[in-house]
């Protein structure tokens, strides 16, 4: 059964324990990198130039989608893999003929996704940290946490 | 009136306010955002009552965690009787301020002379 976060966007992010479906689309790019800071802002980089030439996402897209991306690879550095470097986070974009989908897949033992604190909220807003989340349902059509929160699928309509 | 100038970032006094601008704000260049934030950070904390205006005009990429800064900052500037404001945010920028409700906490403005004569003396 699918929960529903208290975070929302444009989209609401939901999790569920299992696997993500097969049925994603074509896998189009496949990337892989160590849990370390300094390599998530040029992958972010050339992921989005790649989406901007196979004409996925438009060149005005670019810093919205990439903050996407940014966010959820750091999540998945700082509280999926913990920064062990020796972990890496896997980043996979598929196409299909409505949308496409990017995942990622860290190694950690997921989250409570019910228990992330809204950003939104009178006390939240004073926060330093956790606004990703939100950040990420405001620019995606649809946002799901799989794997009890180590693999996120966030998708957008072509 | 001195200028100062570091790789991205420029600096000034505009009488007793220190206005703190960026020549660029690509997704590149986000570090160097982040140090120059927190630096600012230092010399707020430096500084009691100090009088800081930041410019975001030509920032087009700020993350969860350059939001994160800036709430800092504003946090900092009041704990120490300071005065914090921001202006001349792009359109995509100030939907991000407005969406994490941030407009609620910050003083933002459309540009800096606004901002600037928005300063208590």
């Amino acid at each position: 059964m699918a929960e529903r976060s208290t975070i929302q966007g444009k989209s609401s992010i939901q999790q569920v324990a299992g696997e993500p479906p097969a049925d994603l689309g074509k896998l189009i790019l496949e990337r892989e990198m160590p849990s370390d800071d300094a390599l998530v802002t040029p992958l972010v980089v050339r992921l989005t130039e790649f989406m901007v030439k196979e004409g996925l996402i438009v060149d005005k897209e670019r810093n919205r989608i990439g903050l996407c991306i940014e966010e959820a690879c750091r999540n998945a550095v700082h509280h999926g893999n913990r920064r062990d470097f020796k972990k890496p986070v896997r980043i996979k974009i598929y196409l299909n003929d409505l949308n496409w989908s990017i995942r990622v897949d860290d190694e950690g033992k997921g989250f409570d996704l019910s228990k992330v604190p809204s950003p939104v909220s009178e006390h939240g807003m004073w926060g330093e940290r956790g606004r990703g989340l939100s950040l990420i349902a405001l620019s995606m059509d649809k946002v799901v946490y799989y794997r009890n929160g180590s693999t996120l699928v966030m998708s957008k309509e072509l | 009136m001195e200028v100062t100038k570091e790789g991205i970032v420029t600096t000034e006094f505009v009488g007793t306010v220190k206005v703190v601008s960026f020549l660029s704000g690509r997704i590149r260049e986000e570090r160097e955002v982040f140090k120059a934030l927190e630096e600012l950070g230092q010399y707020i904390e430096a500084n009691p009552g100090s009088k800081v205006l930041i410019n975001l005009k030509s920032i087009e990429y700020l993350s969860s965690a350059g939001l994160g800064l800036l709430v800092g900052l504003l946090k900092k500037s009041r704990k120490t009787g300071g005065q914090f404001k921001l202006c001349s945010l792009q359109e995509t920028i100030y939907e991000l301020f407005e969406v994490m409700r941030l407009t609620k906490i910050f003083e933002i403005f459309e540009n800096q002379n606004e901002a600037l004569k928005a300063f208590n003396t």
